[in-house]
């Protein structure tokens, strides 16, 4: 056997697969959301959804949450790493400890805040024991729209930072200690090293980090529904009720071509903000 | 006898020709340097004669075998890369062995070779540990041993000691040289190392933009370099090239260079006639002898003069080059013989 | 001024930035604590509710001291369909990871070791799916699968999950097997092996670690999928499927235990490739 056919013997298999199970049902997803019960093509399926009087609730409740969290995260995360750079003693057991999140699913982050945040939960239970409530009150209801928001941007906080702060001090790790002597030679400060030097290295891990956790801002759905209910609708979990219990697999399609159409405009917004030539790189 | 016979080798990476029709022939039992600058060619060479890499075009005999289209495996050739390879999962014991073991020779055997080449490296006391726990020098042992256990028909190494400081490189170039005058067996040895060649080499090929340019014994190579590239690769430092306005009696015809190393000049403070008056540029004390570098209307001489002769940068020295010990080249740089 | 002033400005000087240093190091030390016992204290609450009596899970007020009460967990244990969920989630797990792996690894491989025409491209490929939100393709193959009857299945599930580890697997690896040094496999090749040999040899003991890692990796990816895994599956459902589906219906015991069943292998997984997390990610920057 010829060595040029190797290769590509070897990578025929994850393209047959991702092929299937990515390229066609991309293309599926498209179809579906653009076709029309009567099997044509039109839009019925958009009209459906935005005239559902849950859309614009859930874009704008998708797009707040994103643009809160997101910004957030990412200065504790540059914070975190900062501080991980720094630490001799005790940074491996840190730096365990910050990212267990990773591996935690946003419903499983929901239950966690759930048990603190619940009626008979422990926020309550503790501010009872100091004497600021009588008894369990309901924070999370439909009266309190302020408060199912803000839980679950403590939900989301403190499940997915640990995505960013894994890239950004990995990234960190990538930029050479010689730079910052120099940079400290030359007189500058802590303060601005940060800002000449450690961030402006840092822009491609700052894009891919931006890019992905965005993505998974748009992606939330178990955490909302385990804190919010259905008080507070979000892009996917409409895409969900639509698929699941109004059993119409169009304006599913269609909602999640809503939801790739926002991806692909932060995706290309980011690349396009955060570009560094290649020569420019680390 | 001849152990390696390269004919007409090509190989093209894209547009880049790395190697432009090579032929060499190769005896057994001698010790063959592949020499050049990098990027030359002579990397690629021997990964061809290893298998590594396939040639375009020509054919590689090992032996009476035509060994072109042969896997490594099937070739009984052994080779010590630059960075050793050492199997970090195995002990120096089991590295030494692998090869055997791959060619199922009984357990007695296996552990006669590596015990031999153990000893004959220096390294049977090493046998039980990883090569997490071993120093670059011992590494290169293990891999020489590693090599020579499976007593290939042909030993092929790739620059195996420039990853060595200096003093270790010095060390181990010596025990090389005496370990495989004993064994006797085949080496192609690549090196960019124009010192190391000359002192390892029963025969060195001095590799030039993917040809070989010269295939001699070290003396030759050094006295007559056949091309001007081999005169100004080799010696330290290279030999000089002289343009024919420059030139004092009897020019042979076709030539338009003349070549000469810089220990091969008479040498005068006292003008006289048929000498050059040069203007020494810098003058440096090498401890056994001086190296001037000097100028005579925009041509460079290097020349290395006895410690004696008293001269200083500015001063002018009248040098003539030694009738025998001068050199020929046409205009494509070819020695006149 | 004389000496003695000037040496007792100096000494007060540096007395100041001894007391500056010492603040700093202080709210370093005590930022790191907080931000430790913000990641750990409410897992801790969810440990303390799951391994507490059901009267205690439904009482108030709280205590912040578990128990150690195994009848919330055994409730769990014993609710109607949680043991099947259970086994759907692992299963689909285990298919994932051995698909990922097995299609990614040789991928990887060929990333690692070849230059060859169209490698850029299917390296785009693979950032591509990183750039989109993949579960919702389940939405697509919730149609497809009942077509070919694949619907309801944890084969079809682990399908799209492959389809989420594929690419994390093909770059891990690719990393890895870059780590290896092409020599190694080289002197096995001169040494009388096959590219075969070589590879099982040479390359798969030293990069075993590694691709344990990402088969963890997968496999954690499979377990904590919560969209696809509700759209895709009705009777068959995971764990995720399952407390989503049930979130309504389902006692507080039935949530807590649930989660804490889901963050345990979480936290077990990141120790395992905790020292891969950061070769994973560095070389996704690229």
């Amino acid at each position: 056997m010829n060595s040029k056919t190797y290769p590509y013997l070897l990578i025929a298999p994850s393209i047959l697969f991702l092929l299937a199970f990515f390229i066609y049902p991309f293309i599926e997803v498209f179809l579906q959301a653009f076709t029309t019960s009567d099997g044509e093509l039109g839009l019925a399926n958009f009209d459906t959804i935005f005239n559902d009087f849950n859309f614009l609730p859930s874009l704008s409740n998708t797009l707040i949450l994103a643009l809160v969290v997101v910004p957030t995260q990412l200065c504790m995360a540059v914070g975190m790493s900062l501080m991980i750079s720094k630490m001799k003693k005790g940074r491996d057991t840190v730096l365990y400890i910050w990212t267990i999140p990773l591996g935690i699913s946003d419903l499983a982050a929901g239950i966690v805040w759930l048990a603190l945040l619940d009626q008979n939960g422990f926020l309550n239970s503790f501010l009872f024991s100091v004497g600021i409530i009588d008894g369990p009150e309901s924070w999370l209801n439909y009266n309190n729209p302020v408060a199912i928001f803000a839980a679950i941007v403590f939900a989301e906080i403190w499940r997915a930072t640990a995505i960013l702060l894994v890239i950004i001090v990995s990234g960190i790790g990538l930029i050479p200690k010689e730079y910052y002597e120099a940079a400290e030679i030359f007189g500058a400060n802590a303060w601005v090293r940060l800002w000449k030097v450690t961030l402006p290295l840092l822009r491609p891990s700052l894009q891919t980090a931006l890019i992905l956790r965005t993505l998974l801002a748009f992606e939330v759905f178990a955490v909302v529904m385990l804190l919010g209910g259905t008080n507070m609708p979000v892009l996917m979990g409409e895409a969900f009720n639509w698929a699941f219990e109004y059993r119409d697999a169009g304006a599913a399609a269609a909602y999640a071509v809503v939801i790739l159409g926002l991806s692909i405009v932060f995706t290309l917004f980011y690349l396009k903000v955060l570009h560094v030539p290649k020569e420019a790189q680390v | 006898m001849t152990a390696i016979a390269i004919e007409n080798v090509k190989k093209s990476f894209g547009d880049a020709h790395i190697l432009k029709s090579v032929s060499l022939e190769i005896k057994h039992q001698e010790f063959t340097v592949l020499l050049g600058p990098s990027g030359c060619g002579k990397s690629t060479l021997l990964r061809i004669i290893a298998g590594l890499e396939s040639q375009d075009t020509g054919t590689i005999k090992i032996g009476d075998r035509v060994v072109s289209h042969l896997p490594p495996k099937a070739r009984n050739v052994a080779m010590v890369f630059q960075n050793y390879a050492v199997f970090p999962h195995m002990t120096v014991f089991e590295n030494i062995a692998f090869g055997l073991r791959m060619k199922k020779a009984p357990e007695a055997k296996v552990k006669a070779n590596v015990e031999k080449f153990a000893s004959l490296m220096h390294i049977d006391h090493l046998l039980e540990r990883y090569s997490g726990q071993l120093s670059g020098g011992q590494r290169q042992r293990v891999a020489v041993a590693r090599a020579l256990a499976v007593e290939p028909d042909v030993l092929l190494m790739d620059e195996p000691l420039s990853n060595l400081d200096a003093l270790l490189r010095l060390q181990m170039r010596a025990e090389l040289k005496s370990v495989l005058a004993a064994s006797k067996t085949t080496t192609v040895y690549v090196t960019h190392d124009q010192v190391e060649a000359m002192s390892l080499a029963d025969r060195i090929a001095v590799m030039n933009a993917g040809r070989i340019d010269q295939y001699d014994l070290p003396d030759e190579i050094y006295t007559n370099p056949a091309t001007e590239y081999v005169g100004s690769f080799i010696g330290n430092p290279p030999m000089n090239f002289i343009s024919p306005e420059f030139q004092i009696g009897d020019v042979p015809a076709g030539a338009t260079q003349l070549g000469i190393r810089p220990e091969d000049f008479n040498v005068s403070t006292i003008a006289q006639d048929n000498y050059w008056p040069i203007k020494v540029l810098t003058k440096e004390r090498l401890g056994s002898h001086q190296q001037l570098s000097a100028e005579l209307n925009g041509q460079l001489f290097r020349v290395n003069i006895a410690n004696e002769i008293d001269v200083e940068s500015g001063n002018t020295l009248y040098l003539q080059p030694k009738d025998d010990k001068k050199r020929w080249y046409t205009e494509s740089g070819k020695i006149i013989l | 001024m004389s000496q003695f002033e000037q040496d007792a400005l100096l000494e007060k000087e540096m007395l100041a930035a001894n007391k500056r240093k010492k603040a700093w190091r202080w709210l370093f030390i005590s930022g790191t604590a907080f931000m430790v016992s913000w990641i750990v204290f409410p897992i801790y609450l969810l440990v303390v509710s799951a391994l507490s009596s059901a009267e205690v899970v439904n009482g108030w007020p709280k205590a912040f001291v578990p128990e150690f009460d195994m009848e919330t967990m055994a409730f769990f244990m014993n609710y109607y369909g949680v043991l099947d969920a259970l086994k759907n989630s692992l299963i689909a797990a285990v298919f994932t990871m051995v698909i990922s792996i097995g299609l990614g690894t040789p991928a990887g491989y060929a990333l690692a070791r070849f230059e060859f025409r169209g490698k850029n491209t299917f390296r785009l490929l693979i950032l591509l799916t990183r750039a989109f939100p993949m579960p919702l393709l389940a939405l697509p193959l919730a149609v497809i699968f009942i077509n070919i009857g694949l619907d309801d299945t944890l084969f079809g599930l682990s399908l799209v999950h492959a389809a989420l580890a594929l690419p994390f697997a093909v770059l891990i690896t690719s990393s890895l097997f870059m780590g290896i040094p092409v020599e190694l496999e080289e002197a096995a090749w001169v040494l009388g092996c096959n590219r075969w040999q070589a590879f099982v040899k040479v390359v798969m003991p030293l990069a075993l670690p590694g691709l344990t890692a990402s088969a963890v990796f997968a496999f954690v990816i499979s377990w904590n999928e919560v969209f696809a895994a509700a759209v895709l599956t009705i009777n068959n459902q995971t764990l995720t499927a399952f407390l989503v589906q049930s979130l309504s219906s389902s006692p507080a015991e039935v949530k807590f235990a649930g989660g804490l069943i889901l963050i345990v292998p979480a936290i077990l997984f990141l120790f395992v490739v905790r020292k891969y997390l950061f070769s994973m990610w560095g070389i996704a920057n690229r």
